[in-house]
């Protein structure tokens, strides 16, 4: 893979740094990758080549890339960083993963001195991120290089991050306007990033489970004139702490001398966090936590993450007062269509004694099912119930024979159907 | 427990850093906890109160104390880093630790730094992970990069002088400092020595090896916060087989403060990545210390686990002949069979070396390496009940509510007593 190109220019009312990105050893579309800013915030850009370099090792690493070139000097500790955070990807989700070149100029790129250190956080209008800049705003002093000043909103990752889903510019341009006022409550400036990067390689399980971290770190340095330090809100806990995109194990490794990336909020259970959120007005009324961009309206109240956290604020007593979801009513029916992934059923677990407390005893039979649903689909999948302990058996002692016979079976059923 | 009474005093020909420990929910006994160095390096302490909250926290936490008190200000990245590190060691070590409370005086950003100019230390011990540390620094940074590292931290009362009441090993620390002197001067960097009794606070060694002595160095750090913004702790494993560890990455980031980074360094190097490129620099090779035992004339005994694993090490990379820091240039059959395979990173870096010895037709070495992994499995499969006799044993549980269990156990205690008898 070559990165090429490296330029900040003015386009109209805005200021973009863009590269282009041509693949080498696999048949993907050469692309100009892009990081726009509006006007007022054109001198945040920096034309670095860092903020292609991360996100290209990790797509490149993913599709067999030998090499991601850049003719530009970069920074040692970055570099540094990549190598070690291929190996965790590769050790995790092993091969066809392997560990990819970097090849660029000779020499390091030093950082300038700062006279000062400058927080950003990046702001979803998610649980995670709003408690985040909470508990940043509640911790810190202002005077603390770790105290928050930006809020970066983006453009092309969760909201148009997906050529599936289009530019989705209506939702985009909403989720703005509502956190504005959030972070100017917080004494934060927030500002909009419109980026492309994700359209390396846009396939969802990709970003859920390797490429979010460092999607989210190319942001940070693009602008990187203005930022020397980002948070990223942990997902998860320290409970959970399993294979994902953005890790407290993958993502520090992203930074550089000249910016560091923190990987924040790893000690607060998701019910933790919402309780933070759901004690700061403003940002409880702008809560968005949906993943399905809805036309009008900040969350649609019916996908996993809006059941959820609709569940969530109802166990911590809170759902009334959450202006961003229009319906206060949750249906037993909606929890048990759902199908939980295995890294989502701890955040129901948690909810079960908490609503039971409540008297919300319909909904606690229906968490009861599904999480016992995903937990016997996830012993299945593991090979850990009876049909597992079979299944091994035939493969160690027998061969495969009983696999093989079944599978006969079947086809020769199919074939008579 | 209370901390009270920081200071920073001169001490002789040295400066020294220290505050009084106080337990006050176990019965131990109070602790003057102090860091000291030589007056070159004087400036770098300060009356810095986080190197004894850090050292501090986790010997509390481990014996049930509710709070860590102090009255001096601390910084809330440190605060917010200390509480998510007992998390994690809670969530590693079980749930009898429960996290302590830490009451300071007012939160603040106190800055024990007067300047945002970048100065990075390593601890150096003289061990294969530090010295490949420095090796890999050295190649990739270029001296005017803030991450190329300016100091080495070399600690008396770590791995040398550990023990409260034992043999202060001062002989061996000054022995070791001279010979990691040389490898400074030629890496170009200064070394910094620290004397400290931080391990007393609790030195039982377990507890020092998968908990502790990640804190213990981030306070070490604190101590000299003065001279430093970034300290890297060289990481003992590699990335594939990370496992809970006093030192992870996962744990000495959080100790560090607004003004001080902590980082776990080379998590990418494998065990035989790290001695090829020691053995590719000679001063370090020559003056490699990774012996546990600190003998009394020499830097390395040759007999103990970490002497005959280097020593194979270096065998199977052609270049154990060349090295002086050992007292024998080859490993016998004998010697390596004196050796245990106890855990899964020792096992890990013997299969590394399989290959290599294979390849130098060492299959002597090779069968023993094979020999004692394999014991080292059966051990493993019988701890984790995952043989026969397991299966025997999670039967018998689940559906006979041990009673074959309690049947073995009360023959057993019939035929002791028939044969006491």
């Amino acid at each position: 893979m070559r990165i090429e190109d490296i330029q900040v220019e003015t386009i109209g009312a805005a200021a973009r740094l863009s590269a282009s990105v041509t693949w080498e050893d696999c048949e993907r579309p050469s692309r100009t990758i892009h990081f726009q800013v509006d006007e007022p915030f054109a001198t945040y850009l920096s034309s670095t080549p860092h903020a292609f370099l991360v996100p290209c090792t990790i797509a490149a690493m993913r599709h067999g890339e030998e090499r991601v070139r850049v003719a530009e000097r970069i920074c040692p500790e970055l570099r540094n960083g990549l190598m070690t955070a291929v190996g965790w990807l590769c050790s995790w989700y092993g091969p066809p993963r392997k560990a990819v070149r970097i090849e660029a100029e000779p020499g390091a790129r030093l950082p300038r001195q700062r006279d000062q250190a400058w927080a950003a956080s990046l702001l979803s209008g998610g649980v995670d991120s709003l408690a985040t800049l909470r508990t940043n705003r509640i911790d810190f002093p202002r005077d603390h290089p770790r105290s928050i000043r930006d809020c970066l909103v983006i453009h092309g990752f969760d909201v148009g991050g997906s050529e599936r889903s289009g530019p989705q510019t209506a939702h985009f341009c909403r989720t703005a306007q509502s956190l504005a006022r959030v972070a100017a409550d917080a004494d934060c400036r927030l500002i909009p990033v419109h980026t492309n990067v994700r359209l390396l390689d846009d396939d969802d399980h990709f970003t859920l489970y390797e490429f979010q971290g460092a999607v989210l770190s190319s942001v940070a340095h693009a602008l990187s004139n203005r930022i020397s330090l980002l948070y990223v809100a942990s997902s998860g806990d320290y409970r959970f702490c399993g294979p994902f995109g953005s890790h407290p194990l993958l993502d520090p490794n992203y930074s550089s001398a000249k910016l560091q990336i923190l990987h924040d909020g790893f000690r607060f259970s998701r019910l933790d966090k919402l309780s933070i959120v759901a004690d700061w007005d403003l940002a409880l009324e702008n809560l968005r936590v949906c993943t399905s961009a809805p036309e009008t309206a900040l969350n649609c109240g019916a996908c996993e993450k809006c059941v959820r956290t609709m569940l969530e604020l109802l166990a911590i007593g809170k759902l009334d007062a959450a202006s961003s979801f229009s319906s206060k009513q949750i249906e037993p029916e909606q929890i048990k269509a759902l199908t939980l992934r295995a890294d989502e059923v701890a955040y129901y677990q948690e909810l079960i004694d908490p609503l039971a407390s409540r008297g919300h005893e319909q909904l606690v039979k229906a968490l009861r099912s599904v999480v016992a649903a995903s937990l016997r689909r996830r012993a299945w999948e593991e090979e850990r119930d009876w049909k597992g302990a079979v299944k091994r058996l035939d493969r160690r002692y027998l061969g495969s024979s009983m696999f093989k016979t079944w599978q006969a079976v079947r086809s020769r059923l199919r074939r008579e159907h | 427990m209370r901390i009270e009474d920081i200071q920073v005093e001169t001490v002789g020909a040295a400066a020294r850093l220290s505050a009084s420990v106080t337990w006050e929910d176990c019965d131990r006994a109070p602790q003057r906890v102090f860091f000291e160095t030589d007056q070159e390096h004087a400036p770098y302490l300060s009356c810095n109160p986080h190197a004894f909250l850090v050292a501090s926290i986790l010997p509390a936490m481990r014996h049930g104390e509710r709070r860590v008190a102090l009255d001096a200000p601390i910084c809330p990245e440190l605060r917010e880093g200390l509480e998510t590190a007992m998390l994690f060691i809670r969530a590693w070590h079980g749930p009898n630790r429960e996290p302590v409370r830490i009451e300071a005086g007012a939160q603040g950003y106190v800055r024990f730094r007067d300047t945002t100019a970048r100065h990075t230390a390593l601890f150096m011990s003289g061990g294969i992970d530090s010295m490949a540390s420095l090796c890999a620094n050295r190649r990739n940074y270029p001296p005017d990069h803030p991450g190329s590292i300016k100091s080495g931290i070399f600690v008396h009362g770590f791995d040398i002088g550990a023990i409260q009441g034992g043999d202060s090993e001062l002989d061996a620390f000054e022995r070791a400092r001279t010979l990691l002197s040389t490898v400074a001067r030629e890496a170009g960097i200064s070394l910094v020595p620290l004397y400290t009794n931080v391990r007393h606070l609790d030195d039982d060694i377990p507890f020092w090896m998968h908990e502790f002595h990640g804190a213990a160095l981030a306070a070490a750090a604190h101590a000299l916060a003065h001279g430093f913004s970034d300290v890297l702790i060289a990481s003992t494993f590699d990335a594939p087989n990370l496992e809970p560890w006093g030192s992870h990455p996962l744990l000495d980031p959080f100790y560090g403060s607004g003004d001080l980074r902590i980082r776990h360094d080379g998590l990418r190097y494998s065990r035989l990545d790290k001695v090829r490129m020691i053995s590719e620099w000679d001063i370090a090779l020559q003056n490699l210390r990774v012996c546990t035992e600190n003998p009394s004339d020499a830097l390395n005994c040759g007999s103990c686990e970490k002497c005959v694993r280097t020593m194979t090490e270096l065998l199977a990379l052609g270049k154990l002949s060349g090295c002086q820091a050992f007292p024998t240039n080859d490993v016998s059959r004998e010697l390596l069979e004196s050796i245990q395979i106890t855990n899964g990173l020792q096992d890990c870096i013997y299969q590394e070396l399989v290959e290599p010895l294979s390849s130098q037709s060492r299959m002597d070495l090779v069968e023993v390496i094979d020999a004692k992994s394999a014991q080292y499995h059966r051990q493993l499969a019988w701890e984790e009940e995952r043989d026969w006799k397991g299966a025997v044993k999670r039967l018998d549980r689940r559906f006979l509510r041990g009673g074959i269990y309690r049947s073995y156990e009360a023959a057993r205690r019939v035929l002791l007593r028939r044969r006491s008898g």
